[in-house]
This record gives structure tokens, sequence and C-alpha cells, in this order.
């Protein structure tokens, strides 16, 4: 198991930060830490998710992120 | 000034919207207000689930959004099981909610249900709109959005005061906004050039063709490349209909139910080009088995799905068509063109032999379901579009149904939807009026959705449905007398239920048969008046599908049916 970072770019409603919880859900990765805040004057979010999990796992979630128009962006970091 | 729903009803005809399958309620009465003066097909279902199956299956014949709308609460959670099978099999559906006006919202007002979370897991996007002026922008964007990239579901959800609200006019024909409209990534030159010679050196390469290549059009450039480097092609479940399967190098469905010939193909590869296919358990078996000895070529329009379930050897993200049409440009400059694989003649003979068997063998009934799929190859119209339910009528098609037409086979493939076949086959029929469609389904799947019927007799869509009547769960009870030891448990009907007096009462003439001749005579008669029918065939409950790989295990492991020897004809290949 490995830790991750991921910085995501996302629309600023709940729906995009449920829907980014249920991929981390899908992905089986476990998350150890969120932090979410407002960007580009509240029109978006940055999130910085800190992950462990399977280094497959965590880049089919950076992937699978950019499917869906709830994300602008998504950047994966492996850290440990 | 105008309803920002008479405005949304004017875009949805400007992008080409003109059928929508759905249920009017409290909360979407404006929609249905708006659709009355508009030049759409508005086809009243019996239950929202048929109405997101219809629009699947209409979404599979035009290659374009099918739409399904319901009302608030129950309207829209009836729809989620549609939504998710049109996930799994990524189709192209939108869905059109009611909600409660945006003052009750939260409050766990009368029908109040929270749709978009309640979707938010299965579906590629999902907005309830609460501002009028963005409705006809996030009607645009959800629309666009289903069928860019890979395709998928999308849901609108809409405050009844949201759609009543008066708002400037401006009839304009909206753009999607750009986070909604992201084009492929063109193939990479690179990968093309490494899969190009990885082909050229290939001894036995296979194509397997899957559901992508049928969205992204891509069929004769997969018969292109087979022909031009002499490669057998299979097929998974939801790409059956990719390829013709009467054109010599096509094998059929590999996977736990698949033709023998396709899975001993796979089996004997070097390299498999996949196109446009997940690569699921039930298509390829166990992962690591699969990566064993055999190069894997992946092409796939979603990138996440690159390496999810299989390393490939060489990945090509981009668009079915689009890759095809490149790799074959680079490969004719660097191979000749090879003969058909001397491997594809022992393949079909295995296949060939499979197939006289089971011609050989009768039931406990007086008809078998492959007997009876056999014959409805020599008696419908080539371009007839097929659907199913699901269990052991599925496979049945599977193994012997020859689809000759691209999007001619459609089945819930991913999800499993049993009661798909019916609603789909409507709105198939609503999409193509002048094709034969049939629905082949099993008695427990017909039994899900037969409220269909109703709509088939109101609109007069002429829909033939062949009920596979074992009056049991088929499929669960082979598990069960497979893997529990014949504990048959809830899973055997009574004759109580009169399947043809039932589509009568529906307004659907019915008929039982006995024999294949009878069969014949009713379904030949039903394509030449082109009328709707259910026919009811007894068949027995003993019947198990076979080849089955058992799950978990590799193709290798394959069970015959009890009796076949194929022992000579297969020794020479790579087999347990």
């Amino acid at each position: 198991m490995t830790r991750f970072l991921i910085y995501v770019q996302l629309s600023n409603n709940p729906d995009a930060i449920a829907k980014m919880m249920l991929l981390v859900k899908q992905g089986q990765l476990s998350l150890e830490g969120a932090t979410i805040a407002s960007t580009d004057s509240g029109a978006r979010l940055s999130a910085i998710l800190t992950l462990i999990g399977t280094q497959q796992k965590a880049e089919w979630l950076t992937k699978k992120l950019l499917n869906y128009p709830f994300f602008h962006q998504a950047w994966l970091l492996r850290i440990q | 000034m105008a309803r920002s729903v008479d405005l949304l009803i004017k875009q949805m005809r400007r992008k080409g919207v003109d059928t929508i399958f759905g249920i009017p309620g409290g909360a979407n009465m404006p929609f249905y207000d708006a659709l009355y003066d508009a030049d759409i097909n508005s086809y009243l279902m019996r239950h929202e689930q048929q109405a997101a199956h219809a629009a699947e299956g209409y979404a599979r014949i035009k290659n374009r959004p099918g739409i399904c709308s319901g009302t608030s609460g129950p309207g829209a959670t009836n729809l989620i099981t549609g939504l998710v099978d049109a996930s799994m099999d990524s189709i192209p559906v939108l869905a059109i909610t009611g909600q409660v006006v945006r003052a009750f919202m939260g409050t766990d007002a009368f029908q109040e249900a929270d749709i978009v979370g309640l979707t938010l897991p299965h579906i590629k996007y999902a907005v309830t709109v609460k501002d009028s002026r963005r409705l006809v922008q996030e009607f645009v964007n959800a629309y666009t959005v289903a069928m860019t990239g890979r395709p998928g579901p999308t849901l609108l959800d809409i405050p009844r005061d949201v759609m009543q609200e008066e708002i400037e006019e401006d009839d304009v024909d909206v753009m999607p906004e750009p986070l909604f409209n992201q084009r492929p990534r063109e193939p990479d030159v690179h990968s093309i050039m490494e899969a190009a010679k990885a082909i050229s050196q290939a001894e036995k390469p296979v194509i397997l063709s899957g559901g992508g290549v049928l969205f992204s059009g891509a069929t004769q450039e997969v018969l292109e490349l087979a022909e031009f480097i002499g490669a057998p092609i299979v097929t998974t479940t939801p790409g059956k209909s990719s390829v013709p399967e009467t054109h010599p190098l096509v094998l059929g469905v590999v996977g736990m139910h698949g033709r023998l010939e396709a899975d001993l193909a796979i089996m004997e590869s070097d390299l498999v080009i996949c196109v446009g296919t997940r690569l699921s358990d039930r298509a390829i078996g166990p992962a690591q088995d699969f990566e064993r000895g055999r190069k894997i070529i992946h092409i796939d329009i979603d990138s996440s799905e690159i390496g999810k379930n299989v390393k490939p050897t060489i990945s090509l993200n981009g668009d079915a068509k689009l890759v095809l049409r490149e790799l074959i440009d680079y490969i004719k400059h660097i191979m000749a063109k090879r003969p058909e694989s001397p491997l594809i003649r022992r393949f079909k003979e295995v296949g060939e032999a499979y197939d006289e068997f089971m011609m050989s063998q009768e039931g406990n009934s007086r008809m078998t379901s492959w007997k009876v799929i056999s014959l409805l190859n020599n008696i419908l119209p080539p371009d007839t579009i097929v659907t199913t339910g699901v269990g052991q009528h599925q496979m049945w098609t599977q193994l012997f149904w020859k689809s000759r037409t691209p999007s001619s086979f459609i089945s819930s493939c991913g999800l499993g939807t049993m009661g798909f076949g019916l609603p789909a086959a409507f709105g198939a029929k609503a999409a193509a009026p002048d094709r034969t469609v049939v629905n082949l389904d099993g008695d427990g799947s017909f039994l899900m959705t037969c409220q269909t019927l109703a709509c088939i007799a109101d609109y007069n869509l002429p829909i033939i449905t062949i009920i596979f009547d074992n009056r049991t769960l088929g499929m669960v009870r082979q598990w069960q007398d497979m893997f529990y030891q014949k504990r048959f448990k809830d899973v055997d009907y009574t004759d109580k239920t009169d399947l043809v007096k039932l589509s009568e009462a529906f307004g659907v003439e019915a008929v039982r048969v006995d024999s294949y001749e009878e069969l014949t005579t009713v379904v030949k008669r039903a394509v030449r008046s082109n009328t709707a029918i259910t026919i009811d065939v007894p068949i027995g409950r003993e019947e198990m599908v076979f080849p089955m790989v058992p799950p978990g295990k590799w193709l290798s492991e394959v069970k015959l049916p009890p009796g076949l020897e194929l022992h000579d004809k297969v020794s020479h290949i790579r087999t347990a």
C-alpha cells in the first residue's frame, strides 16, 4: 500500500464533492485526509486528498475523475 | 417572455430530440404541458424503469441519447435501475425528472427524493436546476456529455416552479459549456507504431471486439484489420453485433457462456487486440490468466479502463474508429496482407461439432431453446433487432443467434437486469419502426416488466416476444444445480400464471406453440403482417447452458455439455 496525494479542481457544489468521494470508495482507496477550499472567486473548489491504496487504483481514480464534468483537473502525487 | 420549460422543449427539438418515454406526475406536469404542443413523440409507459430501458433501446438504435422522464420521488427513483443499467453498458440516456418546488426542497415534502444524490455513484452527470435561466444550458450540457467520450446516462432534475418561471426568450442554438464537450484524445503515434509492430510479429493474433466498437461505428475498421492480418474476431456480449457473425473470420462471443471456438481462439492466441471493452471477468476470466503468455493491445476511449482489469502491453487511448484507422494505415506500410490463419478452420470445426451435438440433443420438453434460436436465424430478416432479458435464454441467444447488422443485439450485459428485454424492444421499435424487432425473453424476466405489453397495444408497435417458458429462474437453478448441491430454493414457478391470457389481457395477441413448425408459421406470419404477438414456448426446466466456464476459472476449464467429446479436435490446442 502506498500513500498518495490527489489534487482535484472541481465545480463548487456539494454533488461534485459527493461524486469525488464516491469514486474514492469505488476505487477501494482509504481516505487519510481531505482539504477542500474554494478558488477562482468561488466558482471552483480545489481539493487535496491524502489516500492510501495501490498505485493502480490511484491512477485509475485520477483518470476516472476526468470522465465526469464535475471535475476540471486532477493530478496524482505519490508521497511514500 | 416564455416559460423556461417551453424554451427547454424548443431546444430539445433543435438538438434533434423526437421521442420521449415517461410518465407524468405532479412535479413534471409543466414538462408534459409543454410537450402538448411539441413535435415530439411521447410514449406513456406503465413504469418508469421501463421508460429508462426503452430509452436505452432507442439510444442503441439511433446512436444518440434516449430521453426518459418521471415525476419527483417514486417516479424518479423508479428510473434508477435503468440508469445504472445504461451506465454499466455505456448507453447515452438522459433522464428528465420533476422535483418539488424550491421552497419545499429539503423539507421531506410529498414525493420529494434527492434523485441527484441517489444516482450520483452511477451517473455521468446529474444536476438539480435551481435557476430557470440555466435550464436550457444545463439540458444542452447533459445531452452532450451523455454521448461525449464514453457514453453514459445523465439526469436533469427540475423543480416544478423552475419549469414554470417566465424568462427572457432567446431563440438560439445553445452550445455546451467546454467542460461538457471535451473531445477524445488523438491516438498517440508512437503507441500506434508499437502496436503495429507487435501485430506484425504476432503469429496468432485475435481481435476482441467490444461494445465500444458499436458506439464508435468502427465495424468496418475491425473487419478491415482482421482481413488484412488474417486474424479471427471474437466479441464480448455487448460487442455481439459489432461485427456480422456470418463473416468467415468471426467466431462469436467469448467468455463464461461463450462459443467454444471463440474461447479457444483466445486461449491459443499470442496477441489479443482488445477494442472498446472493459475486459470484465465474464469475458476473459481471471486477468492474470489472460495476461499470461500473450501480448495485449488495449484500445479504449476511457483512459481509466486501460490497466483497470488487465495490464496491457500497449495501450491506445482514443476513439476506436480513429485509432483503428491509423493503426490499419500504419500496418499496411510495414507488413503484407496475410492469408487467413489456418487455425480459424480448426476453431470453426470445434464450433461445428458443438452445434451438431446440440442439434442432436432432445430436451425434456418438445422444444429446446437452442433449436428455437437456430430456427429463428433462418426465418427472421437479416436486419432484425433482437433484445433479450437476462438469464439462460440470454446465453442461448448469445450462443446461437447470428447477428448480422451493427447494434442489432440489445441486451443488459453489465448490470444483468431481468426485465430489460421487452421495454428495450419497445424503445428500439420506436426508433426503427420499419425493422422487425424480436424480444427473446425468459418467463422470469418477462414477468418483471410485462406491463410494457400495454404500451405495445396502445401504440400499435408490432413487437414479437418469444418467451422461453421453463417456469423457473433457469440460470439461478443452474447455479444451484452445479454449485449448491441441487438444493433448489425459490426458483420454480407453478403453471398457474397463463402467459397467453396475460398477454391477451393487455391487448396483444398471444399463442402457445408446441412444435418448431408451428413456431415457424406464427413468426413468419407476424413478420409478414407486421403485427405484435407474444409466443409462449414451453421449455424443459432441466435445460442447462453449456459451455460454461465456472466463475473465477480460466477459459480452459470450460465445462462442455454432458456427452460432448472434443478430444480429437482440440488435442493440438492448449486446453485443460
